[in-house]
């Protein structure tokens, strides 16, 4: 039994602009909702922090709700439930509503561990801080913040290799990525073999791609020397 | 100077205060009891007394990190106890010097010396870094500057962290046991700092456990045990004969 046989590479060969603009559109969809989720985790940190109950009870309940449900059913929820909003008459795009739910979805986890950098970082800085007369809100921007991303930077990779892989949901809502690129060669030929192996090389590319990244990042921290302590 | 004459200058004032803890399972603790004292411009005060006396505690309220449960505070006229009182503008002219340092892990030590300056002082970049060096030099730690927390000495770090309190010009340095987490052959270089800064005039309050400093360098010592303020006097007599029981046998335990 020869390699083609189980691996068709010359049908896959004829599929690669496919797989191109799949990878492609995986990349920079992931790229956007990380961005989106750094953002959306630290906001929800800083208001999840705050001693104003009308703020903190409100996202504490998302961080929980995103994190208790499905993610295919958050998905679901704002593809059909977007329509149905009597304001939005316009069909909303199917990638921006993939967007807006791995963006969400992604953020509340992102928020988890900000929050855990943060609870890592030793009580003595915030005294150090309040002592020389401070502001909670200085503290917090040139004390804290940077000590605690510092601190959770392996984590924060962690995540984004997972929300990349999380994007292959979108298929389900007809977004062209990655995995839809091997729905094609599903759908065209029948070759269950070559359409999944061929979209799983492509996310094991971009995991080595972010490993690289990663190295690079936490040599450069690494260099700092507080960061080797 | 702490016989109180007319012509001395209260900096600090301190009028029947407590301090209660509440803990988790909702019991209180009586942390401070009715204490009364003040520290006069340019003096320099040691408290002591076993541990869990109030010592810190009350060197705490005074810049601020504990709050007032009853009496007051004032420094230089301020009410600490006021809840109209900006703590944070007090705090910049309030020095404290911790246990464990607290400089900024994530900053070099001339960062940790401009950053308040710059923050809390409004001070320009180089007006900071122009003070931060000269205090640098001062203290002989210059070569220091750019190294981070991590690649320094507890002895260095130390007096980084007094640098970084001095260069907001504080009217008042607080020292929270400045040595105890020091090795032994580091604690001489911050009390070596700390006398010169009261041979220099600033008016400081130290909780420490070297007695030794204390009578050398100290106006006046104050000895607290179980939340009060037991006794204070000049070192010389409270050491060589003190008043009352409590402060003979702790001093029976520590000499």
């Amino acid at each position: 039994m020869s390699l083609i046989e189980i691996y068709n590479y010359r049908v896959v060969s004829q599929y690669l602009p496919e797989f191109a603009w799949g990878l492609w559109a995986t990349l920079w969809i992931s790229f956007v909702c990380l961005i989106g989720s750094l953002i959306l985790g630290t906001l929800v940190t800083v208001a999840r922090r705050s001693q104003k109950k009308w703020l903190s009870v409100p996202v504490t309940a998302y961080v929980e709700a995103v994190r208790s449900t499905p993610l295919l059913v958050q998905l679901y929820l704002v593809y059909y439930g977007l329509s149905q909003i009597p304001v939005l008459n316009v069909p909303v795009p199917a990638l921006a509503c993939g967007i807006f739910a791995l963006t969400f979805h992604t953020g509340a986890y992102m928020s988890e561990i900000i929050r855990g950098g943060i609870e890592a970082v030793d009580r003595g800085q915030f005294e150090g801080a309040k002592a020389v007369g401070m502001t909670e809100r200085q503290t917090m921007i040139n004390i804290i913040y940077p000590q605690a991303f510092a601190k959770v930077i392996p984590s924060l990779l962690g995540q984004a290799a997972v929300l990349v892989k999380d994007s292959s949901i979108l298929s389900f809502i007809a977004v062209f990525e990655l995995l839809g690129a091997g729905l094609i060669i599903l759908s065209d030929r029948v070759m269950p073999t070559e359409a999944f192996m061929t979209a799983a090389f492509g996310y094991l590319l971009i995991y080595l791609m972010m490993l690289v990244a990663s190295n690079k990042i936490q040599q450069k921290l690494a260099g700092n020397a507080w960061k080797s302590r | 100077m702490a016989d109180g004459t007319a012509q001395n200058d209260v900096l600090v004032k301190v009028e029947g205060l407590s301090k209660i803890f509440k803990t988790a399972d909702g019991r209180t603790i009586n942390a401070l009891t009715n204490v009364n004292t003040f520290v006069d411009r340019g003096e320099v005060v040691a408290i002591i007394g076993p541990s869990g006396s109030g010592k810190s505690t009350l060197l705490r309220t005074m810049n601020g990190l504990e709050t007032i449960s009853e009496g007051h505070i004032h420094i230089d006229g301020i009410d600490l106890a006021d809840k109209k009182t900006d703590m944070n503008a007090l705090r910049a002219d309030v020095g404290m010097v911790f246990q464990h340092f607290n400089l900024f892990q994530h900053k070099t030590s001339l960062e940790n010396i401009t950053l308040p300056q710059t923050l809390v002082r409004k001070r320009t970049k180089a007006e900071a870094d122009q003070i931060a060096m000269d205090l640098l030099r001062q203290l002989g730690l210059d070569h220091l500057a750019n190294n981070y927390p991590s690649q320094l000495s507890g002895g260095q770090q130390q007096r980084i962290a007094i640098a970084r309190a001095l260069a907001m010009q504080p009217k008042l340095m607080l020292f929270d046991e400045a040595t105890s987490a020091l090795d032994p052959e580091m604690v001489g270089e911050v009390l070596d700092l700390i006398k010169g800064l009261a041979t220099d005039g600033m008016t400081m309050c130290l909780v420490t456990h070297e007695m030794n400093f204390a009578r050398e360098v100290c106006d006046r010592v104050i000895f607290m045990d179980a939340g009060e303020l037991v006794e204070t006097g000049k070192p010389a007599e409270f050491f060589a004969k003190p008043s009352t029981d409590r402060a003979h046998q702790f001093l029976d335990k520590v000499l």
